[in-house]
Protein backbone atom coordinates (compact mmCIF):
# COMPACT_ATOMS: atom_id res chain seq x y z
CA UNK A 1 0.00 0.00 0.00
CA UNK A 2 2.31 2.11 0.62
CA UNK A 3 4.89 1.81 -2.20
CA UNK A 4 1.43 2.77 -4.12
CA UNK A 5 1.05 5.66 -2.65
CA UNK A 6 4.36 6.94 -3.06
CA UNK A 7 4.04 5.61 -6.54
CA UNK A 8 1.18 7.34 -7.12
CA UNK A 9 2.09 10.57 -5.63
CA UNK A 10 5.25 10.23 -7.60
CA UNK A 11 3.28 9.86 -10.53
CA UNK A 12 1.64 13.34 -10.37
CA UNK A 13 4.81 14.80 -10.52
CA UNK A 14 5.67 14.28 -14.23
CA UNK A 15 5.18 16.98 -16.46
CA UNK A 16 2.59 16.82 -19.25
CA UNK A 17 4.51 16.20 -22.48
CA UNK A 18 4.75 17.95 -25.11
CA UNK A 19 3.15 17.19 -28.53
CA UNK A 20 5.62 14.27 -29.84
CA UNK A 21 8.77 14.86 -31.52
CA UNK A 22 8.07 14.72 -35.50
CA UNK A 23 10.65 11.78 -36.72
CA UNK A 24 12.52 13.58 -39.61
CA UNK A 25 13.60 11.91 -42.89
CA UNK A 26 16.27 10.11 -43.95
CA UNK A 27 18.49 12.33 -46.34
CA UNK A 28 21.74 9.76 -45.67
CA UNK A 29 21.52 8.27 -49.22
CA UNK A 30 21.87 11.91 -50.56
CA UNK A 31 24.40 13.17 -48.83
CA UNK A 32 26.27 10.50 -49.53
CA UNK A 33 26.03 11.05 -53.52
CA UNK A 34 27.27 14.30 -53.19
CA UNK A 35 30.33 12.69 -50.89
CA UNK A 36 30.77 9.83 -53.42
CA UNK A 37 28.53 9.95 -56.48
CA UNK A 38 27.80 6.29 -57.47
CA UNK A 39 26.96 7.20 -61.20
CA UNK A 40 29.48 6.53 -63.91
CA UNK A 41 30.10 9.30 -66.88
CA UNK A 42 31.45 7.74 -69.76
CA UNK A 43 32.27 10.11 -72.76
CA UNK A 44 29.52 9.18 -74.97
CA UNK A 45 27.20 10.28 -71.53
CA UNK A 46 28.45 14.09 -71.42
CA UNK A 47 26.08 15.50 -73.97
CA UNK A 48 23.00 13.83 -72.39
CA UNK A 49 23.88 14.27 -68.90
CA UNK A 50 24.85 18.41 -69.93
CA UNK A 51 21.13 18.71 -71.13
CA UNK A 52 19.97 17.81 -67.61
CA UNK A 53 22.82 19.72 -65.75
CA UNK A 54 21.98 22.67 -68.07
CA UNK A 55 17.94 21.83 -67.42
CA UNK A 56 18.24 21.11 -63.70
CA UNK A 57 20.84 24.07 -63.40
CA UNK A 58 18.66 26.89 -64.68
CA UNK A 59 15.68 25.74 -62.78
CA UNK A 60 17.65 25.80 -59.71
CA UNK A 61 19.01 29.41 -60.64
CA UNK A 62 15.07 30.50 -61.78
CA UNK A 63 13.82 30.14 -58.57
CA UNK A 64 16.89 31.78 -56.63
CA UNK A 65 16.02 29.03 -54.07
CA UNK A 66 18.98 29.16 -52.49
CA UNK A 67 18.17 32.85 -50.82
CA UNK A 68 14.57 31.93 -49.60
CA UNK A 69 16.85 28.88 -47.74
CA UNK A 70 18.85 31.46 -45.70
CA UNK A 71 15.77 33.60 -44.57
CA UNK A 72 14.47 30.35 -43.20
CA UNK A 73 17.38 29.39 -41.49
CA UNK A 74 17.97 33.29 -40.04
CA UNK A 75 14.36 32.41 -38.55
CA UNK A 76 15.93 29.34 -36.71
CA UNK A 77 18.82 30.98 -35.58
CA UNK A 78 16.86 33.80 -33.87
CA UNK A 79 14.94 31.28 -31.99
CA UNK A 80 17.42 30.38 -30.22
CA UNK A 81 17.77 34.35 -29.01
CA UNK A 82 19.63 35.88 -31.32
CA UNK A 83 16.70 38.60 -31.88
CA UNK A 84 16.00 41.03 -29.56
CA UNK A 85 12.55 40.22 -28.58
CA UNK A 86 11.87 39.69 -24.75
CA UNK A 87 10.98 36.33 -23.47
CA UNK A 88 9.87 35.23 -19.77
CA UNK A 89 10.03 32.02 -18.30
CA UNK A 90 8.53 30.39 -15.46
CA UNK A 91 10.71 27.74 -15.81
CA UNK A 92 12.09 25.44 -12.97
CA UNK A 93 14.59 24.56 -15.52
CA UNK A 94 16.88 27.37 -16.39
CA UNK A 95 18.27 25.56 -19.42
CA UNK A 96 15.00 25.78 -21.07
CA UNK A 97 14.13 29.14 -20.28
CA UNK A 98 12.67 30.19 -23.67
CA UNK A 99 14.61 33.11 -22.94
CA UNK A 100 17.46 31.52 -24.64
CA UNK A 101 15.41 29.45 -26.74
CA UNK A 102 16.59 25.92 -26.87
CA UNK A 103 20.05 26.70 -26.60
CA UNK A 104 20.21 24.09 -23.81
CA UNK A 105 23.90 23.68 -24.09
CA UNK A 106 25.30 27.04 -23.18
CA UNK A 107 24.59 25.78 -19.52
CA UNK A 108 27.17 25.76 -16.87
CA UNK A 109 25.36 22.55 -14.98
CA UNK A 110 24.38 19.33 -16.83
CA UNK A 111 21.49 19.16 -19.08
CA UNK A 112 19.98 16.79 -21.52
CA UNK A 113 16.34 17.20 -23.22
CA UNK A 114 15.20 18.51 -26.92
CA UNK A 115 12.44 18.96 -28.62
CA UNK A 116 11.18 20.59 -31.85
CA UNK A 117 10.47 23.65 -33.42
CA UNK A 118 7.57 24.77 -36.00
CA UNK A 119 8.80 27.52 -38.02
CA UNK A 120 6.74 28.89 -40.03
CA UNK A 121 8.21 32.16 -42.51
CA UNK A 122 5.85 34.04 -44.49
CA UNK A 123 7.27 34.69 -48.11
CA UNK A 124 8.16 37.98 -49.10
CA UNK A 125 5.49 38.09 -52.02
CA UNK A 126 5.74 39.80 -55.69
CA UNK A 127 5.11 43.36 -54.24
CA UNK A 128 8.86 45.45 -55.20
CA UNK A 129 8.32 45.98 -51.14
CA UNK A 130 8.37 42.63 -49.60
CA UNK A 131 5.47 42.66 -47.16
CA UNK A 132 4.48 39.76 -44.14
CA UNK A 133 1.48 38.77 -45.98
CA UNK A 134 -0.32 35.33 -45.03
CA UNK A 135 -1.57 35.71 -48.42
CA UNK A 136 2.16 35.46 -49.67
CA UNK A 137 2.10 32.19 -48.46
CA UNK A 138 4.79 30.43 -46.41
CA UNK A 139 7.18 27.74 -45.40
CA UNK A 140 6.98 25.36 -42.55
CA UNK A 141 9.66 23.87 -41.29
CA UNK A 142 9.97 21.37 -38.83
CA UNK A 143 13.31 21.79 -36.56
CA UNK A 144 14.49 18.96 -34.17
CA UNK A 145 17.25 19.65 -31.31
CA UNK A 146 18.88 18.27 -28.36
CA UNK A 147 21.49 19.79 -26.22
CA UNK A 148 24.07 19.14 -28.59
CA UNK A 149 21.70 21.84 -30.83
CA UNK A 150 19.86 21.34 -34.22
CA UNK A 151 19.57 17.78 -35.44
CA UNK A 152 20.55 16.76 -38.37
CA UNK A 153 17.64 16.67 -40.47
CA UNK A 154 14.79 20.04 -41.09
CA UNK A 155 12.46 19.17 -43.49
CA UNK A 156 8.54 20.34 -44.04
CA UNK A 157 6.15 22.05 -46.93
CA UNK A 158 6.05 25.04 -49.14
CA UNK A 159 2.78 26.43 -49.08
CA UNK A 160 2.17 28.91 -52.54
CA UNK A 161 5.23 30.67 -51.32
CA UNK A 162 5.05 34.18 -53.67
CA UNK A 163 8.77 35.92 -53.61
CA UNK A 164 10.42 37.53 -56.21
CA UNK A 165 13.29 36.03 -58.05
CA UNK A 166 16.01 37.97 -59.84
CA UNK A 167 18.12 36.24 -62.42
CA UNK A 168 20.18 38.94 -64.52
CA UNK A 169 18.26 42.44 -64.30
CA UNK A 170 15.15 41.08 -63.90
CA UNK A 171 12.72 40.03 -61.43
CA UNK A 172 10.44 36.90 -61.77
CA UNK A 173 7.61 36.00 -59.96
CA UNK A 174 8.17 33.19 -58.38
CA UNK A 175 5.17 30.47 -57.00
CA UNK A 176 6.22 27.51 -55.24
CA UNK A 177 4.07 24.82 -54.40
CA UNK A 178 4.87 21.46 -52.13
CA UNK A 179 2.36 18.76 -50.50
CA UNK A 180 2.01 18.63 -46.96
CA UNK A 181 3.61 15.25 -46.76
CA UNK A 182 6.94 16.49 -45.96
CA UNK A 183 8.79 15.70 -48.91
CA UNK A 184 8.49 19.32 -50.67
CA UNK A 185 11.55 20.66 -48.77
CA UNK A 186 14.05 18.56 -46.42
CA UNK A 187 17.43 20.17 -45.62
CA UNK A 188 20.57 18.22 -44.64
CA UNK A 189 23.21 19.94 -41.99
CA UNK A 190 25.57 17.17 -42.16
CA UNK A 191 25.03 16.13 -38.19
CA UNK A 192 23.92 18.17 -35.20
CA UNK A 193 24.69 21.75 -35.25
CA UNK A 194 24.60 24.44 -32.48
CA UNK A 195 22.29 27.74 -33.25
CA UNK A 196 24.47 29.92 -33.37
CA UNK A 197 26.61 27.48 -36.28
CA UNK A 198 23.95 27.26 -38.46
CA UNK A 199 25.00 30.19 -40.39
CA UNK A 200 28.66 28.66 -41.06
CA UNK A 201 27.50 25.14 -42.23
CA UNK A 202 26.57 24.04 -46.22
CA UNK A 203 23.19 23.18 -46.61
CA UNK A 204 21.99 19.92 -48.68
CA UNK A 205 18.45 20.51 -49.17
CA UNK A 206 16.09 18.42 -51.69
CA UNK A 207 13.63 20.22 -52.91
CA UNK A 208 10.08 18.45 -54.52
CA UNK A 209 7.31 21.55 -55.47
CA UNK A 210 5.59 22.93 -58.03
CA UNK A 211 6.79 25.67 -59.50
CA UNK A 212 5.58 28.75 -61.64
CA UNK A 213 8.00 31.22 -62.82
CA UNK A 214 6.30 34.32 -64.62
CA UNK A 215 3.71 32.06 -66.62
CA UNK A 216 5.53 29.30 -66.77
CA UNK A 217 5.13 25.92 -64.63
CA UNK A 218 7.08 23.31 -64.10
CA UNK A 219 7.63 20.37 -61.57
CA UNK A 220 11.43 20.70 -59.78
CA UNK A 221 12.89 17.53 -58.10
CA UNK A 222 16.58 18.36 -57.22
CA UNK A 223 18.72 17.75 -54.10
CA UNK A 224 21.56 20.84 -54.21
CA UNK A 225 23.75 21.97 -51.80
CA UNK A 226 24.11 25.71 -50.64
CA UNK A 227 26.62 27.39 -49.20
CA UNK A 228 26.62 29.63 -45.87
CA UNK A 229 26.35 33.03 -47.45
CA UNK A 230 26.26 32.27 -51.51
CA UNK A 231 23.88 30.59 -53.59
CA UNK A 232 23.67 27.02 -55.11
CA UNK A 233 27.14 25.11 -55.10
CA UNK A 234 26.45 21.81 -56.93
CA UNK A 235 23.36 19.67 -57.42
CA UNK A 236 22.84 16.20 -58.23
CA UNK A 237 22.23 15.23 -61.65
CA UNK A 238 19.79 11.87 -62.22
CA UNK A 239 21.70 9.41 -64.95
CA UNK A 240 20.66 6.27 -66.70
CA UNK A 241 24.01 4.44 -64.23
CA UNK A 242 23.59 6.67 -61.01
CA UNK A 243 23.98 10.12 -60.00
CA UNK A 244 26.83 12.21 -60.67
CA UNK A 245 27.48 16.01 -58.94
CA UNK A 246 27.43 19.20 -61.02
CA UNK A 247 28.94 22.32 -59.91
CA UNK A 248 28.23 25.73 -61.72
CA UNK A 249 32.00 27.05 -61.76
CA UNK A 250 30.67 30.17 -63.73
CA UNK A 251 27.86 31.21 -66.12
CA UNK A 252 30.17 29.48 -69.13
CA UNK A 253 31.59 26.13 -67.02
CA UNK A 254 30.47 23.44 -65.46
CA UNK A 255 31.99 20.71 -63.60
CA UNK A 256 31.03 16.83 -63.41
CA UNK A 257 31.57 14.75 -60.42
CA UNK A 258 31.60 10.88 -61.18
CA UNK A 259 32.63 7.96 -60.04
CA UNK A 260 35.00 7.20 -62.32
CA UNK A 261 36.02 10.69 -62.80
CA UNK A 262 35.65 14.46 -63.28
CA UNK A 263 34.66 16.71 -66.36
CA UNK A 264 34.33 19.78 -66.71
CA UNK A 265 32.62 21.77 -69.50
CA UNK A 266 32.85 25.13 -71.33
CA UNK A 267 29.09 25.38 -72.88
CA UNK A 268 30.65 28.24 -75.24
CA UNK A 269 33.49 26.02 -76.78
CA UNK A 270 30.95 22.46 -76.69
CA UNK A 271 33.85 20.86 -75.44
CA UNK A 272 34.60 18.87 -71.99
CA UNK A 273 37.85 18.25 -70.33
CA UNK A 274 38.19 14.71 -68.68
CA UNK A 275 40.15 13.97 -65.53
CA UNK A 276 42.76 11.87 -67.89
CA UNK A 277 43.62 15.25 -69.61
CA UNK A 278 41.76 13.77 -72.92
CA UNK A 279 39.00 16.30 -74.50
CA UNK A 280 35.63 15.32 -75.17
CA UNK A 281 33.49 17.77 -77.96
CA UNK A 282 29.63 17.60 -77.59
CA UNK B 1 -10.85 25.02 1.95
CA UNK B 2 -11.08 28.77 2.13
CA UNK B 3 -8.43 30.83 4.30
CA UNK B 4 -10.91 30.90 7.60
CA UNK B 5 -11.03 27.04 7.48
CA UNK B 6 -7.65 26.77 9.47
CA UNK B 7 -9.31 29.17 12.44
CA UNK B 8 -12.62 27.40 11.84
CA UNK B 9 -10.44 24.19 12.80
CA UNK B 10 -8.75 25.51 15.38
CA UNK B 11 -11.88 26.35 17.29
CA UNK B 12 -13.76 23.28 16.67
CA UNK B 13 -10.29 22.12 18.61
CA UNK B 14 -10.76 24.36 21.60
CA UNK B 15 -14.09 23.10 22.13
CA UNK B 16 -13.02 19.91 22.17
CA UNK B 17 -10.05 20.37 24.15
CA UNK B 18 -9.82 17.83 27.37
CA UNK B 19 -8.53 19.58 30.67
CA UNK B 20 -5.92 17.41 31.71
CA UNK B 21 -2.18 18.72 30.85
CA UNK B 22 -1.25 18.16 27.32
CA UNK B 23 2.30 19.10 26.23
CA UNK B 24 4.54 17.47 29.22
CA UNK B 25 7.17 15.17 28.03
CA UNK B 26 5.08 11.63 29.11
CA UNK B 27 5.44 8.08 27.35
CA UNK B 28 1.87 8.89 26.34
CA UNK B 29 2.97 12.31 24.80
CA UNK B 30 6.44 12.11 22.82
CA UNK B 31 7.58 14.69 20.35
CA UNK B 32 5.46 14.41 17.00
CA UNK B 33 7.84 16.67 14.77
CA UNK B 34 10.19 14.36 12.72
CA UNK B 35 9.06 11.02 14.00
CA UNK B 36 6.53 8.17 13.84
CA UNK B 37 4.37 9.59 16.41
CA UNK B 38 1.07 10.84 16.37
CA UNK B 39 -1.04 13.41 18.59
CA UNK B 40 -3.47 11.02 20.82
CA UNK B 41 -7.53 11.59 19.73
CA UNK B 42 -8.83 14.58 20.27
CA UNK B 43 -5.92 16.57 20.94
CA UNK B 44 -4.83 19.64 19.56
CA UNK B 45 -1.61 21.35 18.93
CA UNK B 46 -1.84 25.46 17.65
CA UNK B 47 1.66 26.54 16.53
CA UNK B 48 2.90 29.89 15.63
CA UNK B 49 3.08 28.20 11.78
CA UNK B 50 1.24 24.70 12.10
CA UNK B 51 -2.41 23.16 13.56
CA UNK B 52 -2.61 20.06 14.50
CA UNK B 53 -5.05 17.42 15.47
CA UNK B 54 -5.74 14.02 16.63
CA UNK B 55 -8.68 12.70 14.67
CA UNK B 56 -7.96 9.06 16.34
CA UNK B 57 -4.82 7.88 18.33
CA UNK B 58 -3.43 6.70 15.39
CA UNK B 59 -4.21 9.02 12.43
CA UNK B 60 -3.13 13.30 12.96
CA UNK B 61 -4.22 16.02 10.90
CA UNK B 62 -2.48 19.25 9.87
CA UNK B 63 -1.51 21.89 8.24
CA UNK B 64 0.62 25.19 7.96
CA UNK B 65 -2.42 27.75 8.67
CA UNK B 66 0.07 31.39 7.95
CA UNK B 67 0.33 30.08 3.62
CA UNK B 68 -3.32 29.98 3.85
CA UNK B 69 -3.49 33.99 4.62
CA UNK B 70 -2.02 34.15 0.73
CA UNK B 71 -3.84 31.62 -0.58
CA UNK B 72 -1.29 28.48 -0.52
CA UNK B 73 -3.57 25.64 0.55
CA UNK B 74 -1.54 22.85 2.63
CA UNK B 75 -2.69 19.45 4.90
CA UNK B 76 -0.60 17.05 6.23
CA UNK B 77 -1.98 13.45 7.35
CA UNK B 78 0.42 11.29 9.46
CA UNK B 79 -1.13 8.00 9.67
CA UNK B 80 0.78 5.33 12.87
CA UNK B 81 0.27 2.38 11.27
CA UNK B 82 2.03 0.23 13.87
CA UNK B 83 3.01 0.63 17.60
CA UNK B 84 5.01 -1.79 19.41
CA UNK B 85 6.95 -1.37 22.86
CA UNK B 86 9.68 0.25 21.51
CA UNK B 87 9.33 0.38 17.79
CA UNK B 88 6.97 2.80 16.26
CA UNK B 89 6.25 3.36 11.86
CA UNK B 90 4.11 5.88 10.38
CA UNK B 91 3.67 7.29 6.69
CA UNK B 92 2.59 11.33 6.82
CA UNK B 93 1.22 12.42 3.83
CA UNK B 94 1.25 15.99 2.70
CA UNK B 95 -0.04 18.45 -0.17
CA UNK B 96 0.49 21.84 -0.82
CA UNK B 97 -0.99 23.92 -3.66
CA UNK B 98 -1.22 27.58 -4.75
CA UNK B 99 -1.18 29.95 -8.25
CA UNK B 100 1.59 32.42 -8.65
CA UNK B 101 -1.05 35.29 -8.93
CA UNK B 102 -2.03 35.14 -5.41
CA UNK B 103 0.95 35.84 -4.50
CA UNK B 104 0.98 39.56 -5.59
CA UNK B 105 1.29 40.94 -2.06
CA UNK B 106 5.25 39.48 -2.34
CA UNK B 107 5.63 39.99 -6.03
CA UNK B 108 4.86 42.97 -8.44
CA UNK B 109 4.58 40.17 -11.40
CA UNK B 110 3.64 37.02 -9.94
CA UNK B 111 2.97 35.22 -13.56
CA UNK B 112 0.17 32.90 -13.59
CA UNK B 113 1.50 29.16 -12.93
CA UNK B 114 -0.08 26.33 -10.51
CA UNK B 115 2.45 25.20 -8.27
CA UNK B 116 1.56 21.73 -6.27
CA UNK B 117 3.97 20.00 -3.88
CA UNK B 118 2.96 16.48 -3.02
CA UNK B 119 5.50 14.89 -0.25
CA UNK B 120 5.30 11.25 1.41
CA UNK B 121 7.67 10.36 4.04
CA UNK B 122 7.83 7.05 6.10
CA UNK B 123 8.99 7.15 9.29
CA UNK B 124 10.21 5.23 12.24
CA UNK B 125 11.02 5.98 15.84
CA UNK B 126 12.26 3.12 18.21
CA UNK B 127 12.50 4.18 21.99
CA UNK B 128 15.19 2.81 23.86
CA UNK B 129 14.40 3.82 27.41
CA UNK B 130 12.45 6.21 28.83
CA UNK B 131 14.71 9.01 27.93
CA UNK B 132 16.46 7.91 24.11
CA UNK B 133 14.43 8.10 21.32
CA UNK B 134 15.76 7.61 18.21
CA UNK B 135 13.94 8.48 14.85
CA UNK B 136 14.24 8.04 10.73
CA UNK B 137 12.35 9.49 8.10
CA UNK B 138 12.69 8.92 4.38
CA UNK B 139 10.72 12.25 2.69
CA UNK B 140 10.10 11.96 -1.16
CA UNK B 141 8.84 15.44 -2.39
CA UNK B 142 7.77 16.27 -5.36
CA UNK B 143 6.96 19.50 -6.95
CA UNK B 144 5.22 20.42 -9.97
CA UNK B 145 4.92 23.75 -11.81
CA UNK B 146 2.72 24.60 -14.57
CA UNK B 147 2.78 27.74 -15.93
CA UNK B 148 1.30 30.23 -18.17
CA UNK B 149 3.81 32.76 -19.69
CA UNK B 150 2.93 36.31 -21.69
CA UNK B 151 5.06 39.23 -21.90
CA UNK B 152 5.56 40.31 -25.25
CA UNK B 153 5.78 39.12 -28.04
CA UNK B 154 6.31 35.68 -26.16
CA UNK B 155 3.33 33.42 -25.54
CA UNK B 156 3.74 30.19 -24.02
CA UNK B 157 3.28 27.38 -20.93
CA UNK B 158 5.96 25.47 -19.31
CA UNK B 159 5.57 22.71 -17.17
CA UNK B 160 8.07 22.25 -14.30
CA UNK B 161 8.71 18.81 -11.79
CA UNK B 162 11.38 18.88 -8.57
CA UNK B 163 11.92 15.53 -6.75
CA UNK B 164 13.38 15.56 -4.30
CA UNK B 165 14.39 12.78 -2.12
CA UNK B 166 15.94 12.86 1.79
CA UNK B 167 17.50 10.80 4.90
CA UNK B 168 16.14 12.41 8.46
CA UNK B 169 17.20 11.06 12.05
CA UNK B 170 16.22 12.70 15.01
CA UNK B 171 17.73 12.03 18.15
CA UNK B 172 15.46 12.83 21.57
CA UNK B 173 16.71 13.01 24.69
CA UNK B 174 14.24 14.32 27.42
CA UNK B 175 15.74 15.15 30.35
CA UNK B 176 13.03 16.22 32.29
CA UNK B 177 9.21 15.87 31.74
CA UNK B 178 9.52 19.94 31.13
CA UNK B 179 12.76 19.51 28.58
CA UNK B 180 13.99 17.53 26.12
CA UNK B 181 16.88 17.83 23.60
CA UNK B 182 16.45 16.91 19.83
CA UNK B 183 19.22 16.46 17.38
CA UNK B 184 18.01 16.36 13.95
CA UNK B 185 20.03 15.73 10.51
CA UNK B 186 19.51 15.85 7.38
CA UNK B 187 20.93 14.31 4.31
CA UNK B 188 19.97 15.07 0.23
CA UNK B 189 19.84 11.66 -1.51
CA UNK B 190 19.34 13.70 -4.65
CA UNK B 191 17.29 16.81 -6.23
CA UNK B 192 16.83 16.80 -9.90
CA UNK B 193 14.20 18.95 -12.22
CA UNK B 194 12.63 18.42 -15.36
CA UNK B 195 10.27 20.86 -17.40
CA UNK B 196 7.98 20.37 -20.29
CA UNK B 197 7.63 23.57 -21.91
CA UNK B 198 5.95 25.14 -24.93
CA UNK B 199 6.10 28.45 -26.62
CA UNK B 200 5.49 30.58 -29.14
CA UNK B 201 8.30 33.07 -30.85
CA UNK B 202 8.06 36.00 -33.06
CA UNK B 203 11.27 36.96 -33.78
CA UNK B 204 10.22 38.46 -36.83
CA UNK B 205 7.16 39.73 -38.89
CA UNK B 206 7.87 36.98 -41.48
CA UNK B 207 8.55 34.46 -39.21
CA UNK B 208 6.74 32.45 -36.22
CA UNK B 209 7.99 29.44 -33.96
CA UNK B 210 6.22 27.49 -32.31
CA UNK B 211 8.26 25.34 -29.78
CA UNK B 212 8.05 22.40 -27.99
CA UNK B 213 10.65 20.91 -25.36
CA UNK B 214 11.61 19.47 -22.80
CA UNK B 215 14.90 18.77 -20.40
CA UNK B 216 16.12 17.79 -17.07
CA UNK B 217 19.00 19.04 -15.09
CA UNK B 218 21.34 18.21 -12.33
CA UNK B 219 21.64 21.66 -11.74
CA UNK B 220 19.67 21.58 -8.48
CA UNK B 221 21.46 18.50 -6.97
CA UNK B 222 23.44 19.56 -4.75
CA UNK B 223 26.13 17.03 -3.67
CA UNK B 224 26.94 16.50 -0.43
CA UNK B 225 23.83 18.68 1.06
CA UNK B 226 23.72 18.16 4.29
CA UNK B 227 22.06 19.69 8.10
CA UNK B 228 21.99 18.98 11.21
CA UNK B 229 20.15 21.04 13.90
CA UNK B 230 20.38 21.53 17.79
CA UNK B 231 17.36 22.13 19.96
CA UNK B 232 15.80 22.38 23.31
CA UNK B 233 11.97 21.80 23.60
CA UNK B 234 10.37 22.44 26.86
CA UNK B 235 6.68 21.63 26.96
CA UNK B 236 4.94 22.86 29.99
CA UNK B 237 0.88 21.92 30.95
CA UNK B 238 -0.14 23.35 27.60
CA UNK B 239 2.63 25.33 26.18
CA UNK B 240 5.55 23.91 24.29
CA UNK B 241 8.59 26.12 23.09
CA UNK B 242 11.35 24.89 20.63
CA UNK B 243 14.47 26.74 20.16
CA UNK B 244 17.55 25.40 18.62
CA UNK B 245 20.25 26.82 15.98
CA UNK B 246 22.21 24.33 12.92
CA UNK B 247 24.08 24.91 9.84
CA UNK B 248 24.07 23.30 6.96
CA UNK B 249 22.13 23.12 3.76
CA UNK B 250 18.25 24.31 4.60
CA UNK B 251 15.86 22.52 3.78
CA UNK B 252 12.25 24.55 3.25
CA UNK B 253 9.95 24.12 4.80
CA UNK B 254 6.71 22.96 2.94
CA UNK B 255 8.16 22.33 -0.18
CA UNK B 256 11.67 20.47 1.15
CA UNK B 257 13.90 21.98 -1.09
CA UNK B 258 17.37 22.35 -0.02
CA UNK B 259 19.31 25.64 -0.69
CA UNK B 260 22.74 25.23 -2.36
CA UNK B 261 24.36 27.10 0.59
CA UNK B 262 25.27 25.84 3.91
CA UNK B 263 24.20 28.40 6.22
CA UNK B 264 23.37 28.83 10.12
CA UNK B 265 19.78 27.37 10.91
CA UNK B 266 17.28 28.59 13.34
CA UNK B 267 14.71 26.24 14.84
CA UNK B 268 12.31 28.34 16.42
CA UNK B 269 8.28 27.26 17.74
CA UNK B 270 5.65 28.33 20.22
CA UNK B 271 2.64 25.74 20.16
CA UNK B 272 -0.53 25.60 22.68
CA UNK B 273 -1.55 22.39 23.49
CA UNK B 274 -5.61 21.47 23.92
Amino acid sequence: MLVALAAALSACNEPERSPPKPVAPDLLAIAESFEAPSGTLARDDIAHALSLVLDVGGRLERVNVGAQLHLVMQGVRESAGDDTSHTESTSAEPGLSPQRGPDLGAQAFGVSGGGWLRVTRICNGWEAQPRPDPANGSMNLQVGFTEAGLDPVIWGEVRRCRYLAPVGATRHRVDLEGGADGEALRVYLGGPVAFDKLGDVVLLASLRVRVTVDDDAFDLDADFRVAPTSGVLDFLVPLPGGPVIATRVDSDTYSLRASNGAVTCVLSQRVCSLSDGSKAPF
Amino acid sequence: MTPRAPLVVAALALTLAPSTALAFHTPEQPITEDTAHTRQKGHARLGLLKLQYGLFDSLTVGTVWIPWVLKVANLHVKWRFYRGDKLTFALQVSSLSFNTRDLKALEDKPGEARVSVFTTEPLASYRFDQRWTLSAGLPFTAVRLDGQLEEGAFHGAGAGAVNNFQLTSTLEYRATRVTALVLHARYLVVQSARLTASATLRPDEYTTIEAHGSGSTDALDFPRAWSVVSSVVFSWERLNVRLGVGYGNWSLPLVNFVLPTKTLIPDAGLAWYF
